[in-house]
């Protein structure tokens, strides 16, 4: 494809369903693609990486720190929310209007909000696998007084 | 192409036993005879609740009986009872096997030291056996000295969602085996959903208890598991005979342990579009899962064209990593009904590293299989030899980008032209080991040559799919059956079930400690305690505190979304009427839970949701209740019924914060007050409205006029109530039939409002209107 842009999705959901939709190329315009709306936000998407290593699996999105921004993701922090983010590439020469039926869905990803950080003006959110952080521990549980009480000591 | 497989006498350290795995994880180097002779172990708090995994495979008249796990468990109560006048000693114990549910062993498999007893109790989810006083006691007239253990255990534990033994046996005088350490080969280990083949009961499948694991962590949702690719995966080990017989105590991130285990089943942990699951390291024939031997597939093909500038880079793997080696396969023979003992067994490629250098993978504390271990070590072996270099390419974004995943054989043909004239081409198989697809929307695949064979067939799976171990199983070498109980010794039936009647369960205290959530107990918090308050939360939680802006819109376009809607805050409007429609009089409240503080009421139309105006900004105070009213009057009513919107009201209040420039924290938002949607008025003389059962209101203009205006109504024969209110105030009560009066209009307000009270089915009601003169 010689003349090529570049549009992102990102959409946070949890199992019941969809939560928040953004596009980032669209400026200032609410544009329905899969039969449902996006609304225009601005964000990036460093790279979508699947690797057999540990260390660079996960991607992460940089948002302007807005207030719904900051609320958005903390929630989908304290939640486990899912993101799912999907790039799509297509020809714009012949149109930019809204989505075009034909563009190619080049990169998906879907994980966890596992982390925020940032700035007042920018926030970096990593999109991942729970699994990854320390915490995943197995065996999943341990000897407590809960469960076993004082147990004997010989 | 041919491997070598041995069993030298240069292992024969490992081979006699030396090497064993403890229930705690760590080696222990002794001899078996003394490691079974230990003494007793306890369960020691904080430490993980081992998992007892596996499935002993029994092949009468083979040589191929294989799995199960013998396990020492950890005690948690103990009694022991010496009579001073025999000298003999009674033990009792309560041990736990394993996390979940783990069926009855078998009598012949329960052990005291190295004597096999089968006195057992079992139990699911609570303490097994009938009930005893933990301590030590002595009885009768003698003066033996036993020195008891001090701490014996206590009559607690929920012991939830775990299996636990019992076990008793009285030890004759000047037998000093009554301490000794109970054990249990467990044939059937703990029960999981099985992935290949259905149902839930034990496994030997690794897939099954990674599935198990990441669902008991719940650290990743089911729809972050691929788990079409997780079924493969759980076939292709079950087909290929990997196995997984084992105890799992060792604390570990379970990321890591899937990894590491991967390698040893001849699997990736592949992630596919943030889907993790798992994918066989070799081609393998989708029907039967099996190990694919034939003409290698690739999924897609790159030339020239695929590649941007500068988009290709490889790296040649040194000689010095390539070099042959003899894998040292460590595996454990598990003989059915008694201690496993290590194996090794060395895979090198015939004729190449024969005195080393020796690579070693210990796979015993899993593996039972020799044929597992030796695929594993031909798989190693082969690779090292046989992938000579990696490629990194970049490319331009395609719809492949979507199908191709981590693990996938690709094919890139590149034509070269070194000298003029002279073209060859780089036209090698790979397997994608990583994709960065960038914000450019250059991808970027690192690729592992994946070697094939003049008939592209794969060398690793060749070398997989053709290396056998020996067969051959070492004698146990046994010889201390003089303490075996005669009468348990060949009892294949399962131990004791516990008494249901039993009550080794005492009454157990709650030792967790929950924290009270926000806005319970903490609505009345201890006097010394810091007050919260909402709307000097920093930043907000997605409670409430940061709400809607009032500059905005206070609905989101994304409306079909169940979730998509804002939050509101938990302080609501009261004093909305529920049967009418609001009208002048009415009294709107909010009572912020902060007091001061500063209230501003928004009035707006429901339907776009943009701002009338702010009624008004009044902050509240002790003298007035800390409450703040909205008193209804027609010209808030008239301001919304041009045009004829639907009219909400919205409050917000902000609580005092010092920190803030203004004094207030955070607005934070009610919910909305949707007041009853009216039709656009109707214009005097008319409306000629009509309707049957039901409630409805219509707003009529009137006019400004002062004066009388004709009200003509007809309820019919079924009795209905027309009544008036707004700008006059009429009403018919419950009536049949119909009529005509004339209404006095006193304010010069231009609107009334028309409401029918038609309760009954089956009626029909209509009224006319005239303009006020």
């Amino acid at each position: 494809m010689a003349n090529r842009a570049q549009s992102q999705y990102v959409r946070i959901f949890d199992e019941s369903g969809t939560y928040r939709r953004w596009q980032q190329f669209y400026y200032n315009q609410t544009v329905t693609w899969d039969s449902v709306p996006w609304d225009y936000h601005p964000f990036s998407v460093n790279a979508l990486v699947g690797s057999s290593t540990q260390a660079e699996a996960g991607i992460s999105i940089t948002v302007p720190a807005t207030s719904e921004a900051v609320a958005l993701f903390a929630l989908a922090l304290d939640n486990n929310y899912l993101c799912e983010i999907k790039m799509y590439e297509f020809d714009p020469r012949l149109s930019q209007s809204e989505p075009q039926a034909g563009q190619l869905l080049i990169g998906s990803y879907i994980g966890e909000v596992t982390g925020i950080s940032g700035s007042f003006t920018e926030l970096d959110v990593s999109i991942g696998s729970s699994l990854a952080p320390i915490g995943s521990q197995v065996p999943p549980r341990t000897f407590s007084s809960r469960l076993v009480g004082n147990p004997a000591k010989l | 192409m041919k491997l070598r497989i041995s069993d030298p006498l240069a292992l024969l350290p490992y081979q006699t036993g030396v090497i064993f795995r403890s229930t705690s994880g760590s080696k222990v180097k002794d001899d078996p005879g003394t490691w079974l002779n230990t003494r007793q172990r306890s369960v020691e708090l904080g430490t993980p609740v081992p998992i007892v995994f596996g499935l002993f495979v029994d092949n009468p008249g083979t040589n191929d009986d294989y799995g199960g796990v013998f396990v020492s468990p950890p005690a948690t109560k103990i009694r022991y009872d010496l009579n001073t006048t025999t000298n003999e000693v009674t033990t009792k114990l309560t041990m736990v096997l394993s996390e979940g549910y783990v069926p009855q062993p078998l009598v012949q498999d329960v052990y005291q030291r190295t004597c096999k007893r089968g006195i057992m109790v079992w139990a699911y989810d609570k303490l097994a056996g009938p009930y005893f006083t933990a301590g030590n006691y002595t009885s009768g007239g003698g003066s033996v000295t036993v020195i008891f253990p001090s701490y014996a255990g206590s009559d607690a534990g929920t012991y939830e969602d775990m299996t636990t033994l019992y076990y008793t046996n009285q030890f004759a005088a000047n037998d000093d085996t009554w301490q000794n350490q109970v054990h249990v080969f467990v044939r059937q280990g703990m029960h999981v959903t099985r992935l290949a083949g259905g149902g839930v009961g034990p496994s030997n499948n690794m897939v099954d208890l990674a599935y198990y694991l990441i669902q008991k962590t719940s650290r990743v949702p089911e729809l972050l598991i691929d788990s079409a690719a997780m079924s493969v995966a759980a076939w292709f080990t079950q087909v290929n005979g990997f196995t997984w017989d084992g105890i799992l105590d060792e604390p570990a991130n379970l990321e890591d342990w899937m990894r590491e285990m991967a390698g040893f089943f001849l699997l990736r942990v592949s992630e596919k579009n943030g889907k993790k699951g798992f994918r066989p390291l070799l081609p393998i024939t989708l029907a039967t899962y099996q190990i694919a031997t034939g003409s290698v597939s690739w999924k897609f093909g790159f030339t020239e064209e695929h590649l941007v500038p500068d988009g290709f880079q490889i790296e040649y793997i040194p000689l010095s990593e390539r070099k042959p080696i003899c894998a040292q396969m460590m595996w454990r023979q598990q003989p059915p009904n008694d201690i496993g003992f290590v194996r090794s067994t060395e895979v090198r490629i015939d004729g190449e590293a024969l005195e080393g250098p020796y690579e070693q993978y210990d796979m015993t504390q899993f593996c039972t299989r020799e044929d597992h271990a030796v695929k594993v070590g031909a798989y190693q072996v082969a690779r090292r030899k046989y992938v000579t270099h990696s490629l990194r390419i970049r490319v331009k974004p395609d719809s492949y980008n979507t199908l191709l995943v981590l693990g996938d054989i690709v094919r890139v043909q590149l034509r070269r032209e070194n000298d003029p004239g002279v073209v060859s081409f780089h036209d090698y198989l790979y397997e994608i080991e990583k994709i960065n697809k960038t914000e450019t929307g250059v991808v970027e695949f690192d690729l592992m040559h994946f070697p094939i064979d003049s008939l592209g067939r794969s060398i690793l799976a060749l070398y997989v799919a053709g290396a056998e171990g020996t067969g051959y199983m070492y004698d146990l070498g046994r010889n201390e059956y003089s303490c075996d109980d005669p009468d348990n010794v060949n009892d294949d039936d399962p131990v004791a079930p516990t008494d249901p009647g039993d009550g080794n369960n005492p009454d157990t205290p709650d030792t967790d400690v929950d924290l009270p959530q926000p806005g319970k107990d903490l609505d009345n918090p201890p006097n010394d305690a810091p007050v919260f308050t909402p709307g000097s939360e920093i930043g907000g939680g997605p409670g409430g505190t940061t709400g809607v802006s009032p500059t905005g819109s206070p609905t989101s376009p994304n409306s079909n979304d169940p979730f998509d809607t804002d939050t509101p805050g938990n302080v609501a409007i009261t004093g909305i009427p529920t049967d009418r429609p609001i009208q002048d009089g009415d009294t709107l409240i909010i009572t912020p839970p902060c007091c001061p503080s500063r209230v501003t009421w928004y009035n707006y139309d429901c339907d776009t949701g943009e701002i009338i105006n702010v009624a008004f900004v009044e902050t509240t105070t002790p003298e007035d209740n800390c409450e703040s009213r909205y008193e209804i009057t027609n010209d808030v009513i008239n301001q919304s019924l041009n045009g004829g919107i639907k009219f909400c009201i919205q409050g917000a209040f902000e609580c005092l914060d010092p920190g803030s420039p203004t004094g207030y924290g955070d607005p934070i938002f009610t919910p909305v007050a949707e007041v009853t949607p009216y039709l656009p008025p109707i214009q005097c003389p008319g409306g000629n409205n009509s309707g049957g059962q039901g409630t409805f209101t219509q707003v009529v203009d009137v006019g400004e006029g002062l004066g009388s205006f004709n009200f003509s109504y007809q309820a019919f024969s079924i009795p209905d109530r027309f009544v008036i209110s707004g700008a006059a105030s009429f009403d018919t009560g419950v009536i049949s039939g119909g009529g005509t009066v004339s209404v006095a209009k006193t304010s010069t307000d231009r609107y009334i409002f028309v409401t029918v009270y038609a309760p009954i089915e089956g009626t029909a009601w209509t009224y006319n209107v005239g303009c006020a003169s």
